[in-house]
């Protein structure tokens, strides 16, 4: 009977393994990665990937072949118990004699073996901690995360404060005029002062909205990640970027898009609309990007879902924010 | 028996596996129960001042909760029944229950086909609580609201408790943020103020942001909500008018005219009240506060600083809000009669720092706002605090303040806006400590 177990074992593996093959062709694999460090993470993934795929695979074919050639048997002087009758008849009429099963060997003090599967994974380990500090120090290191701009550096990430609750995420962006002041004022001590502040202190022109982040192609963006509540995890999936956020703490996190998804309806509308695929200049389901928690942060976590927004300009960006903020004002004589 | 035990496994994790497959839909067997929490009747409950904090409890969901010593009106107990400030619709006898039931099921039928009878078509129009609205609706309610505000929009969902704010209770038919002029009767919302609270979420309680739902969706949750609001008053009021209350035996028997035809006693009543309250709904839907235009810039133009009007605006606005006021307005000052209708303070205490709770129409212990905190419930747009200075906020004490001059209430509002951030006070000149 125990050879019917082994088959089954055997076959689920193998049909595991073929789905797994598969999946990436039919739309189950990874989301395209749109960031300037994504290749990094999803190098370091297929590398593990390929790693631990072939040591499993390995392993649970072993596994079976063993079983299969090892079980109790009638041969070994065991008999088949706790397993249907049915089952029963049907092996013992249709497994040839030859392979009924055969008794294993007993190894004593393997140690040579036993050094081998130890050390292997040691030195695979070591050599993967290594290799992947580069990517992790680039995403996560505060040290080496864009900031204000001094003279010599071309540009200033665009700032935004996201603040997880249970369950959404609010966001806040600094107003129009002083976003201006960010990106086109280098190396000026006030400006400094002020970007700084901006993830401490609320300010009353402050834009903000819930579950829409909003960014720009090509530059990067600094999110200041914190919760009201409970630990959450931000999740951009297309941007590879994933960072728990902590009660009482403010976490920095990092990324450039390198492809836009967002375009404004009409040159002079108040309507952005994401989907947009620029490659094929078409409407397209997989340029939604989420915004999502990736930690089971209650029971309402399966909602806590927002969108994220690439605009392909700094121009397009800016205009959308005037736009926002053009709905918050109080009604004006003409 | 160890050939069964893999089937039997198997029938137990059948559920387990099974969980969620079937339609979003309520089964047709859950119908609207008539409600059996007491009926809030009046605000002076018992003891103020102070919230006895018990996590996982609601004010009141039986009778009884007032027996508990902890329950804020435990002091009054009993007497609030004997003196009709709360009424317990369990002491409805059966018969009565069951007639009243069959009514209510047949104008506003079942969570799983939910419908509004007896109104004119225009106001189902309008309000759009045609059929296909309101199922596409109580669907999308089942999925995101339920676990809040109950099954009949009572506040009293299995989550509810745990939540404070405790989730509104619809079925007094007040909301609390809308731009619909309140100043003479407290009215229903419009349809685009519950569609901007389900957009926006209420910021500082638990009610999340729906925006991630498409714009139909939130429509038809909106009708939805109208359905299960008019549905909740009609009983309330049903239970109000058409029962007395015998304070010697403790029960609630039909009024004396109803007694022998009870059935098309409460039918006419409710639908009467029915009609009555739709066109509420719809009278609200035209009904939107006319905010004069916002008269202030917000800073100089050449100096970038704040200008000399909007900073005199502030500063009249902290007069208003204390209510101090000079014999003629000049300048700052505004006059006495202005200052003592605005007088915020009086609730407000110490800018809402100090603010005590009081029971507010559900029978809640709510207090005014603190508002040195940046937070706006019902939204930070300026126009958001206006509607909220004019009109009051329904059912939760906070009075319509119509009766000002617009324009203070713009200074009212400059002065709110101004609160949460020392910087700006400090360019505004004013002082809170």
């Amino acid at each position: 009977m125990g050879k019917w177990w082994s088959i089954l074992f055997g076959v689920t593996m193998i049909a595991c393994t073929l789905l797994f093959v598969v999946s990436p062709f039919v739309g189950w694999w990874l989301p395209e990665g749109v960031s300037t460090h994504s290749w990094s993470v999803d190098l370091l993934f297929y590398f593990i990937l390929g790693i631990t795929g072939f040591f499993f695979i390995l392993t649970e074919a072993l596994m079976c072949i063993f079983m299969y050639r090892y079980c109790s048997s009638e041969k070994a002087g065991r008999t088949v118990a706790h397993a249907p009758g049915f089952f029963v008849r049907t092996y013992n009429k249709w497994t040839p004699p030859a392979i009924k099963g055969s008794i294993a060997k007993v190894l004593n003090d393997p140690h040579k073996i036993e050094m081998a599967w130890t050390v292997l994974p040691a030195v695979i380990l070591l050599w993967i901690a290594f290799a992947q500090v580069d990517a992790w120090a680039v995403i996560k290191y505060q040290s080496r995360m864009p900031r204000y701009a001094e003279k010599n550096q071309e540009f200033t990430p665009l700032q935004i404060d996201v603040t997880a609750r249970q369950w959404e995420w609010r966001i806040r962006y600094p107003s129009s005029e002083r976003f201006v002041e960010w990106m086109t004022r280098k190396g000026d001590p006030e400006i400094l002062k002020d970007f700084q502040s901006f993830a401490k202190i609320e300010q009353k022109d402050d834009v903000k909205l819930v579950n829409e982040l909003h960014v720009w192609n090509h530059h990067p963006a600094v999110l200041q990640l914190s919760t009201r509540d409970v630990i959450h995890s931000f999740n951009l999936p297309h941007m590879r970027v994933k960072q728990d956020s902590l009660p009482g703490k403010q976490i920095p996190v990092w990324f450039t898009p390198i492809k836009h998804n967002t375009i404004r309806l009409s040159a002079d509308g108040d309507v952005w609309i994401d989907g947009y695929n620029p490659d094929t200049k078409a409407q397209d389901r997989n340029q939604i990007w989420d915004l999502s928690c990736a930690e089971l942060c209650g029971w309402g976590h399966y909602r806590m879902v927002g969108r994220l927004y690439v605009h392909e300009s700094q121009q397009d960006f800016l205009d959308w924010l005037k736009s926002v903020e053009a709905k918050m004002l109080p009604p004006r004589a003409k | 028996m160890t050939k069964i035990l893999p089937l039997a496994a198997f029938a137990l994790l059948a559920p387990i596996v099974l969980v969620g497959c079937g339609s979003d839909g309520y089964s047709s067997a859950i119908v609207y129960g008539v409600r059996t929490d007491p009926l809030v009747l009046d605000d002076k409950l018992g003891k103020e001042g102070y919230e006895p904090d018990r996590p996982g409890v609601l004010p009141i969901l039986l009778a009884k909760d007032v027996d508990n010593p902890f329950n804020p009106m435990y002091e009054k107990g009993a007497s609030l029944f004997k003196d009709g400030l709360l009424r317990d619709p369990t002491k409805i006898s059966d018969k009565d229950r069951r007639t009243l039931s069959k009514i209510l099921q047949a104008y506003f039928g079942r969570p799983g086909e939910p419908q509004v009878a007896g109104v004119d078509s225009t106001a189902t129009r309008i309000l759009k609580l045609d059929q296909d609205t309101l199922s596409a609706g109580s669907q999308l309610y089942r999925l995101h609201c339920l676990h809040c505000h109950g099954l009949a929009g009572d506040g009293r969902g299995p989550t509810g408790r745990w939540v404070n704010p405790h989730p509104r209770d619809y079925r007094l038919g007040l909301f609390k943020f809308t731009s619909v002029d309140q100043s003479d009767v407290p009215r229903p919302p419009s349809r685009g103020d519950l569609y901007r609270t389900l957009q926006t979420g209420i910021d500082g309680t638990a009610m999340p942001a729906f925006n991630m739902l498409t714009g139909d969706d939130l429509q038809n949750l909106v009708s939805y909500i109208i359905h299960l609001s008019l549905r909740g008053k009609v009983e309330f009021e049903t239970i109000k008018k058409a029962f007395d209350y015998d304070p010697a035996k403790g029960t609630l028997s039909i009024t004396e005219d109803g007694r022998d035809d009870v059935y098309n006693y409460i039918d006419a009543m409710v639908s009467e009240f029915v009609s009555l309250f739709a066109k509420d709904w719809v009278e609200s839907q035209t009904k939107t506060i006319a905010a004069p235009s916002y008269p202030y810039a917000d800073f100089d133009k050449e100096t970038r600083a704040m200008t000399a009007e909007l900073k005199e605006s502030i500063q009249r606005g902290q007069k208003l809000f204390l209510g101090e006021g000079a014999d003629k307005a000049k300048g700052v000052m505004p006059s006495k009669e202005e200052a003592k209708k605005a007088n915020c303070v009086s609730c407000h205490i110490d800018y809402g720092r100090q603010a005590r709770y009081k029971f507010d129409a559900w029978g809640t212990l709510v207090k005014a706002q603190n508002l040195t905190n940046p937070i706006r419930r019902g939204g930070d747009r300026p126009i958001d605090v206006f509607y909220r200075i004019h009109s009051g906020i329904n059912g939760s004490g906070m009075v319509a303040h119509s009766k000002l001059e617009p324009n203070h209430i713009w200074d009212l509002v400059n002065f709110v806006q101004t609160l949460p951030f020392p910087a700006m006070r400090k360019a505004a000149g004013i002082e809170i400590d």
